[in-house]
């Protein structure tokens, strides 16, 4: 037996082995996922995040092995898994609240947007570009809350490129009071020009841009109906990729699936493909539309089948070609779901208000940044939770899953969502397999040369 | 009458009791304190705000020990807070 991913390091230094007895009768934990690979069997337990590999002989016995006891694979039947993780999820989150920092803040740049998707969950908001005032606010309000550490920003929108005044200014401020930060952006890419470009890496120290697609040219231009006349909106983005890409900026493209694109989706990765060719930058992932879009034209049992079934065909063309984000074992509990539930994370709204999701843009503030005042009743209300239900009883996925009440349409636990899950944790035991192989193969690559040398 | 400085959480992992307290200075590790019933006992106690004399007391009644043997483990654990900085 091989361990290929550590336990996380709260079970070492404050839990230690599980001490059983021989004559209790075992089983596996419920939290422990299985997955059949060329060397032998992968076991990852979700909780701990320990990944150990067995031969066949090994897996045939595995109740009886005693590391897989010490390491919580195997425990007594009797044994409470829930509160097991739901102790330990609470103890780390104490040792982790003494530490906490406002550090992260997604910005809205503006609300305003060259685009106007039929999907858009923005729509019928009032369109409000950040003045200069209050960008200038902001930076200060960063770097008063920043006492020196590291900051993470999102620029969000609306187009945040639309409000380009704002970053530069945010991002200026920032520089000259010597505050090190990175930032990313979820935008159209429309506006992404050569100028636009030299700026994100200079001073706005961009490493990573979400750009969605809709589809190929023709789908793309009618859905996103930009605001100009007489262009190819859909050719300016690609072109505009390919300079982010060629900046060194990450680009993640996000495919948002509908029942009115879902084939020719499919053509658009061959497009990006023939365009892109394996650039190690470029990552493209699929989204069901009616996820967190407020768009609800496809929330049916039957369309989500078909959106599901789309997404995994996708999926595979996407993997074909190499686009897939890399994605291994985390190295620490899941303790929260998102900014939302995470005391180190803030959104400023384009006029200064603090909130806690990019949802909610004109409503739900907990504080601003001209006031020193935190509202805890609707910080607490970010963090309820969704009731959990039977299925979470004996469920692989519960030390990940966290379903947040304010969160819209995630909070729906359905076959899809569970596949959804199954494959997230496939491919993070796969990443990390994968990783173990290379750094074996750099090891065996470093010994031949050394036999050759001696 | 004793006071902690710090707020001190507690919580259970299975047959574990954890004292989870804040770093030393700003920027180090929060540290952990091992904890058995008893000390969880005192440490409530102090936190209601009872004296080390009530403590040991309380202490004899609710193990059903001797109030000495009492004293003893009370005034060890008291003496623990201390050293880690936690108690005034």
């Amino acid at each position: 037996m091989q361990i290929i991913h550590s336990q996380v390091a709260i079970i070492d230094k404050v839990i230690g082995k599980q001490k059983c007895q021989n004559d209790e009768n075992f089983r596996l934990l419920s939290y422990v996922k299985k997955l059949v690979v060329k060397d032998g069997i992968l076991l990852y337990n979700v909780l701990t995040r320990c990944m150990v590999l067995l031969d066949k002989n090994e897996y045939v016995s595995i109740l009886n092995i005693p590391l897989l006891k010490e390491l919580w694979f195997v425990v007594p039947s009797d044994f409470q898994d829930k509160d097991f993780c739901n102790q330990l999820k609470k103890l780390a989150k104490l040792l982790l609240n003494n530490k906490q920092v406002r550090d992260s803040y997604v910005i809205f740049t503006t609300t305003d947007c060259n685009a106007h998707c039929f999907y858009c969950y923005e729509r019928g908001r009032k369109r409000i570009h950040m003045s200069q005032k209050v960008a200038e606010d902001t930076a200060n309000y960063i770097i008063k809350k920043s006492a020196g550490r590291n900051v993470y920003i999102s620029w969000f929108g609306g187009e945040p490129l639309y409000n380009i005044n704002a970053i530069d200014t945010i991002s200026r401020l920032l520089n000259s009071a010597g505050i090190e930060f990175f930032s990313r952006t979820a935008s159209n890419g429309y506006l992404f020009d050569d100028d636009v470009v030299n700026r994100c890496v200079k001073l706005w120290h961009l490493d990573a841009v979400q750009i969605s697609l809709d589809g190929s040219e023709e789908i793309y231009n009618k859905t996103k109906a930009y605001i100009y006349k007489d262009v190819n909106p859909f050719e300016i983005v690609l072109n505009n990729i390919g300079k982010l890409l060629n900046a060194g900026v990450g680009v993640s493209i996000r495919l948002n699936v509908s029942s009115r694109n879902q084939l020719d989706l499919e053509k658009l990765v061959d497009i990006i493909h023939e365009k892109f060719a394996n650039n190690e930058k470029l990552t493209i992932y699929s989204h069901a539309l009616f996820e967190s879009t407020g768009y609800k034209g496809d929330d049916t049992e039957k369309s989500k089948e078909k959106n599901f079934i789309s997404r995994n065909k996708i999926r595979a063309k996407i993997e074909k070609y190499g686009y897939s984000k890399k994605i291994g074992i985390p190295n620490n509990l899941c303790l929260n779901h998102c900014m939302a539930d995470n005391d180190s994370s803030y959104s400023i709204n384009t006029t200064g208000n603090l909130g806690k999701c990019y949802l909610y843009s004109d409503n739900e503030f907990c504080g601003s940044i001209y006031d020193e005042n935190i509202n805890q009743k609707v910080i607490n209300r970010f963090k309820e939770r969704v009731p959990e239900i039977l299925e979470c009883e004996k469920c692989c996925y519960y030390p990940d899953c966290i379903s947040l009440k304010m969160c819209g349409d995630e909070k729906t636990c359905d076959k899809f969502w569970r596949e959804e899950r199954l494959y997230k944790i496939k491919s993070q035991m796969l990443g990390t397999y994968n990783l173990f192989l290379n750094k074996q193969q750099i090891n065996e690559d470093e010994n031949d040369e050394f036999e050759v040398q001696c | 009458m004793m006071n902690l400085k710090y707020n001190v959480e507690v919580q259970r992992v299975l047959d574990k009791i954890i004292a989870v307290l804040p770093p030393v200075n700003p920027g180090d590790d929060t540290r952990i304190l091992n904890l058995n019933e008893t000390s969880l006992d005192i440490l409530n106690a102090i936190k209601d705000g009872l004296t080390e004399d009530d403590i040991c007391k309380h202490i004899a009644e609710i193990y059903d020990i001797d109030e000495e043997i009492a004293k003893e483990d009370t005034k060890a654990f008291i003496q623990d807070l201390k050293d880690n900085g936690i108690l005034e």
